[in-house]
């Protein structure tokens, strides 16, 4: 494997726009079932923002739903939390992720190969 | 051959390393060790390069099927995975039970790249299992290896078994080895791209490396694991390294390597190598890294800390 072709590294010190991953906006919708949204990436500037959404948000028939469709990214500690929150939910009780971006997957199959009893993971939007 | 059948009075952990020469010596030094396991009711895993796998398998016949049988060359490519994700999961799930695990992580194709880490974590093995209840053989292939390798050997088990049976290692020291082996990486070649990164650049930097990655030819699985181990490298060093990670990445041979300096010093040898439910977020970030990147490597002291990473670029990327 040869270096980096010179002409052909990334030239610029910032991403183009529109390929950034933007900062956490975490939004909770109402309806029938009613769901948390978070688009653009939870890490260090995030986790404030992520957690209190997560510990704040209603449960629906036991059940959050959390949809992670325009999520770029997650990383150890935004997964550690929302498994913390899982963790302290009530009996019976369970976050079912939808649609997450794939280091999520990566990280819990890293992290806790076993699952998480409390959460669980689906390919379709709420 | 007597292998490690009996451990040490005061602490139930015992360490051995076990000098073969050839397929016959490795059986008769690793096969007794696993039926003992066997007949007293013990789980036995065994962690070995994919040859050495096969002669176990052929001589073990029908008891093979109560071994959990790993190929080291995949899950201890990366010597730092080899303690929690190998040998801490095994016998983290016989809570109750003495464990034997035969491991070898160090064989003849070990690079000098990951050469330091390999005798680092055969060092930090005795840490991570004080106390336990287990036995952890560790073959070395005297006609393969190095005198280097042998003589690090002595330095990081107590015990030695060869032909001749078993006796104390009088150079038992695996803290000198750790030291030795925490030695500056080599210096960057002049392509190496590099860029500080602190919180407020921390996306962008996901960006620059995984475009950087997929331009050098990585497979989108490892783009993922890329971004998994920058973003958490980048996030110790600004929680703990000085609010600052100074990023260099570059391609050399058949790899894409990456590192990541900061000011902080680690201090805790056993960081990135504890199950996830028994380390801080610190240790955990690290943890991930060593299951994600084919080799970690670390320089750390008061002047800093530098984590090398590298990842296999595909055969034909």
């Amino acid at each position: 494997m040869a270096a980096i072709d010179e002409g052909r590294r990334p030239s610029g010190a910032e991403a183009p726009p529109g390929l950034r991953d933007g900062p956490l906006r975490v939004s909770q919708t109402a309806g029938a079932l009613p769901v948390l949204r978070a688009s653009g990436a939870v890490d260090l500037n995030g986790h404030d923002d992520w957690g209190r959404a997560l510990r704040t948000a209603p449960l629906h028939d036991g059940e959050l739903h959390l949809d992670l469709t325009d999520l770029a990214f997650i990383d150890m500690r935004g997964i550690t939390v929302l498994v913390d929150v899982a963790q302290r939910l009530p009996e019976g009780a369970r976050i079912v992720v939808h649609r997450p971006p794939p280091c999520f997957g990566r990280m819990m199959e890293v992290l806790w190969p076993g699952g998480v009893e409390a959460i669980t993971v689906k390919g379709d939007a709420p | 051959m007597t292998a490690a059948s009996g451990g040490a009075a005061a602490d139930p952990f015992d360490h051995p390393a076990l000098y073969y020469s050839g397929g016959q010596e490795y059986l008769d030094g690793t096969v007794p060790f696993i039926e003992g396991g066997l007949s007293a009711g013990e789980p036995v895993a065994v962690s070995v390069p994919g040859a050495n796998l096969r002669l176990l398998r052929e001589a073990l016949g029908d008891s093979a099927e109560r071994v959990l049988m790993l190929d080291m060359t995949e899950e201890g490519a990366n010597p730092g995975r080899i303690i929690p994700g190998v040998l801490r999961a095994f016998a983290d799930r016989h809570p109750d039970r003495r464990v034997r695990i035969i491991g070898e992580p160090i064989w003849p194709g070990r690079s000098e790249a990951e050469y330091p880490a390999c005798a680092q974590h055969e060092a930090l093995i005795n840490l991570a299992f004080a106390g336990r209840d287990a036995a952890i053989l560790c073959p070395y292939d005297v006609d393969g290896l190095d005198e280097r390798a042998l003589a690090d050997s002595l330095a990081t088990h107590p015990a030695l078994v060869d032909r001749d049976g078993r006796r104390p290692s009088g150079e038992y020291d695996p803290e000198r080895i750790v030291g030795e082996y925490n030695r500056p990486l080599e210096d960057r070649p002049r392509t190496a791209l590099r860029r500080a990164v602190d919180r407020f650049t921390i996306d962008n930097a996901r960006w620059f490396v995984t475009s950087y990655g997929r331009r050098a030819g990585l497979t989108a699985t490892q783009l993922i694991d890329l971004e998994i181990a920058v973003t958490e490298l980048l996030t110790n060093s600004i929680w703990h390294g000085g609010s600052t990670g100074m990023l260099q990445i570059w391609t050399e041979k058949d790899q894409l390597v990456c590192d990541i300096s900061d000011a902080g010093h680690i201090t805790d040898p056993l960081a990135g190598r504890r199950p996830v439910d028994e380390d801080r977020a610190y240790g955990r970030g690290l943890l991930l890294v060593n299951h994600v990147v084919d080799l970690l490597r670390t320089y750390t002291g008061k002047h800093g800390t530098t984590m090398r990473i590298h990842m296999r670029l595909p055969a034909n990327g």
